[in-house]
């Protein structure tokens, strides 16, 4: 491997912190340098995976009145929040540069982000396949795509992050659901301004990151400047980007409620039983249940009896014997009653949890 | 059939030897899927989106994408041709394309339009062990795929 290029290009539009690293890919030939880009966007924007529905995934209303632009990437994962706050990471390398198992690709972009902040005193850990954990606690995701001849990774370094408007801009069943994925996000989730108690300089987190990034891969990061081919490309990219065909595209990729990172997700299902609708608003950990919301317009008596269930399904795994016999203890040790509203139909509510999306 | 390691590769297959994509020709067309080596190295794969049957495309340019867990890509045509056909049953469980990469994992088939030309530099029959050889023996020397 020769030189890397650096493209530090700062702050930019949200339009471009998303068109230029792509630009970059697409741009790519035999005589493209390795380029790891560093940039930030000026204003807040929400960005969709490449597979998503905008529609299905992001409150578009609300982006709309409140002067959030949406932009669709070419990279996967879910719909997020972004803004000033991070800087992200971006790695457009030729394709025979990088490990061709993803794991191991990304055991080698992780490395570098890891030792930044270890560098900076928090105690930052990798956790494959491609996450950064803090005590149990994520700080910024990762992704890949091949675009163009490139192969790309990218991810950020979090100095800090909107956990409200994270989850205030997604599109959710209930306001339940989206409460429950802002306490996830505040328990789950970290950044380096939390982590140290005062917000990082930007400069020296950069500086730090490439320090590590010529440690990890072994060979001179040399800044150097974009491209006129690249500018151009990147000014098509604008214009697709920002149309609407581009950005309300249909089918796509449905999951499993919000991934708040590898162990811990946010879901929410609904059974309709003859005493009323019941919903579960839940968090998972590991596969089991971390918390759990029980509402919906069913009656359970006595009152206490639907936060009983709750408490005395938490740790449990979706498994349908155990949390329909779980329930059926509930009720007779506290002898509820609920109109109908069997044990069983309740338990049938929990498990749809583990149901695919629609 | 090649092999290396756990790679197994059919070498009545015909393969694109930059993405991994295998095309099996069948009286009149060329159905087309992913190879063991680029299922494995993109992990479980989640979801697919497949352009429409009628939609033309060039040997090289998209037919489609998949997204594995962390990845997404590009599916790229091996030869020319027009969409004949395109697996529902692969678009309904992507899951199919790793756990039968050449069977019911296939995405599309293509009624070629050029297709002498376009096998002319897809590895196929004694040439895909030496290519599959020659692909992880270069990554290993790079210490670019685990051992």
């Amino acid at each position: 491997m020769a030189t890397i290029r650096l493209l530090d290009v700062g702050l930019v539009s949200p339009l471009r912190s998303q068109t230029l690293y792509h630009a970059v890919a697409y741009a790519l030939d035999a005589t493209t340098p390795d380029t790891i880009m560093l940039v930030s966007s000026d204003q807040p924007y929400v960005c969709v995976g490449f597979h998503q529905e905008a529609e299905k995934e992001v409150d578009l209303d609300y982006c709309s009145e409140h002067g959030l632009p949406v932009l669709r990437r070419e990279v996967g994962g879910g719909a997020v929040y972004l803004d000033s706050g991070q800087v992200f990471t971006q790695w457009i390398f030729q394709r025979r540069h990088l490990p061709a198992d993803l794991g191991e690709r990304f055991r080698l972009y992780v490395g570098p982000l890891v030792e930044t902040y270890r560098a900076l005193g928090v105690n930052a850990t990798y956790r494959p396949i491609n996450d950064i954990h803090v005590e149990g606690r994520k700080i910024g995701g990762t992704g890949a795509a091949s675009i163009g001849e490139a192969e790309v990774v990218v991810g950020s370094l979090m100095l800090d992050f909107n956990f409200e408007l994270m989850a205030r801009v997604l599109k959710v069943a209930s306001e339940k659901m989206r409460d429950k994925i802002y306490q996830s996000l505040n328990e789950y989730m970290t950044t380096l301004t939390r982590q140290l108690g005062q917000p990082p300089d930007r400069q020296a987190v950069q500086q730090r990151y490439v320090e590590q990034c010529t440690r990890a891969l072994g060979c001179e990061i040399v800044p150097g400047e974009l491209t006129e081919r690249e500018l151009a490309v990147a000014r098509e990219l604008d214009e697709r980007f920002a149309s609407d065909e581009w950005l309300h595209q249909k089918g796509g990729l449905r999951q499993q409620g919000v991934k708040i990172h590898e162990d811990v997700r946010v879901v929410e299902a609904a059974h309709k039983a003859p005493g009323g609708l019941v919903r579960v608003t839940a968090r998972l950990r590991h596969g089991r249940i971390d918390d759990l919301t029980l509402s919906g317009d069913f009656t359970i008596l006595p009152a206490f009896g639907t936060g009983a269930l709750e408490q005395a399904l938490r740790g449990m795994s979706l498994d349908a014997e155990a949390c329909t016999r779980r329930v059926e203890e509930v009720y007779r040790a506290l002898g509820l009653q609920s109109p109908g509203l069997t044990p069983e139909a309740i338990a049938q509510a929990v498990l749809a949890l583990a149901s695919p999306p629609a | 059939m090649a092999q290396v390691d756990q790679f197994e590769l059919p070498d009545d297959l015909y393969y694109d030897r930059k993405d991994h994509l295998w095309a099996r020709l069948e009286q009149g067309r060329v159905r087309v899927g992913l190879d063991q080596f680029g299922q494995k190295a993109a992990g479980t794969v989640a979801y697919v989106k497949l352009m429409p049957v009628g939609k033309v495309v060039a040997k090289g340019r998209a037919f489609g994408s998949l997204e594995a867990g962390k990845y997404i890509g590009p599916l790229k045509a091996p030869v020319s041709g027009k969409l004949v056909e395109v697996n529902a049953a692969v678009l309904a469980t992507p899951g199919l394309v790793n756990t039968d990469p050449y069977g019911e994992g296939w995405f599309v088939a293509i009624e070629p339009s050029n297709l002498q030309a376009d096998l002319a530099d897809l590895a196929h029959g004694p040439d895909v062990q030496t290519w599959l050889e020659s692909e992880m023996n270069d990554y290993r020397a790079r210490g670019l795929f685990p051992s």
